[in-house]
């Protein structure tokens, strides 16, 4: 069993005042999953909120949700578009834990593990980056409204044996 | 006493973090595309909970999303010791179903269409050395292949045995695993 730490804090970024989009770059490739942990709030619920990698900004993006939203489950999906998905449409507070595996082999297309909830959603999702590249930057944002100030953003790592 | 922020969290869902030295890395394996099971062995009993995490993939052809597999504890091959909850997304659906089976987890298999894409499991063990109760496991398990399937959600499993765990077995029913599968197992300790 190796010594040391084995799930570490990488980057944490609170926002000072409201902004469309939080990045961490330079991120090391020497964890196994990465987990993005999110705390956040829209000015106004008009939009989604996307996720990219490495700044791709190509249609390499897909993901299925399945999801909770008043009574009846759900389960939906999106292919070939521009950026992945996290969190929810609306202004409510929002949670999001995302597992980002295997992030720095250079063989396999990405794959992202999520749940997301905020008082009136509950949701899994899967997101998929079809782009063998290992993730080096992860851009969370939204093209309009942007996030509240106070919203947070906390990069971790997990290193296997 | 101060409650541990990370256990906690675990028990809750199972993908929070844990403190500095509660979450320690025990084992890992990688697919090398000659072998279609796993096998963590001797596994310390010095831990509160186990958690594995699976990026994986069978060689199979033909067994594509939502190829489930199995989990065999202690060697226990016999499938109507386990019982399995799923309630599963797919995208264009949904759907709920049970059986008396071990295949808690998926791959994606190596269908058309389904290059390089991997199946991912998250999946928690809660007090797995304790002999007075029966063993619980969770996992949340998600597969995206841009419009050629989906398969996504949440699955209960149970082994009806208290001894404590001391070996787990991953079996793909799609194939031998593939390069670059990775099955890690990690300890989350108590206070």
């Amino acid at each position: 069993m190796p010594a040391g730490n084995t799930y570490e804090a990488i980057a944490t970024q609170t926002l000072g005042s409201a902004a469309a989009s939080v990045t961490f770059s330079s991120i090391p490739s020497t964890y196994t999953d990465l987990v993005l942990v999110s705390n956040y709030q829209l000015t106004t619920g008009d939009n989604f909120m996307t996720i990219r990698f490495n700044s791709d900004t190509g249609s390499n993006y897909s993901f299925t949700n399945f999801y909770g939203e008043g009574t009846a489950p759900a389960s939906d999906r999106t292919t070939n578009a521009t950026a992945g998905r996290i969190g929810f449409y609306g202004s409510n507070q929002s949670n999001s834990i995302v597992n980002i595996m295997n992030y720095s082999n250079t063989t396999t297309n990405k794959t992202a593990l999520s749940r997301d909830n905020t008082n009136t959603y509950v949701v899994t999702r899967v997101n998929l980056w079809r782009n063998t590249s290992a993730i080096n930057s992860i851009t969370i944002l939204t093209s309009s409204p942007n996030l509240t100030a106070g919203s947070t953003f906390s990069l971790y790592g997990i290193a296997s044996a | 006493m101060a409650p541990i922020l990370g256990i906690y969290a675990s028990q809750i869902t199972g993908h929070l973090w844990a403190p500095s030295g509660a979450y320690d890395s025990i084992a890992s394996a990688n697919g090398t595309g000659s072998s279609d099971t796993i096998t963590f062995s001797s596994i310390p009993q010095t831990y509160t909970h186990l958690q594995i995490r699976i990026f994986a993939k069978g060689a199979g052809t033909g067994n594509g999303v939502g190829t489930g597999s199995a989990i065999v504890f202690n060697g226990d091959t016999t499938t109507t010791n386990y019982w399995r909850q799923s309630l599963n997304g797919f995208g264009t659906g949904t759907s709920a179903n049970n059986g008396n089976d071990n295949a808690f987890w998926d791959i994606i298999g190596s269908s058309s269409g389904l290059d390089n894409m991997y199946a991912v499991n998250i999946i928690d063990i809660l007090d797995y050395t304790n002999t007075s109760k029966t063993k619980l496991v969770r996992n949340l398990l998600g597969e995206d292949t841009n419009g050629n399937g989906s398969r996504l959600g949440p699955l209960s499993g149970l082994w009806n045995n208290t001894s404590a765990i001391t070996s787990i077995s991953l079996q793909s029913f799609g194939g031998n695993f593939l390069t670059p599968t990775r099955i890690a197992l990690y300890g989350i300790k108590g206070n």
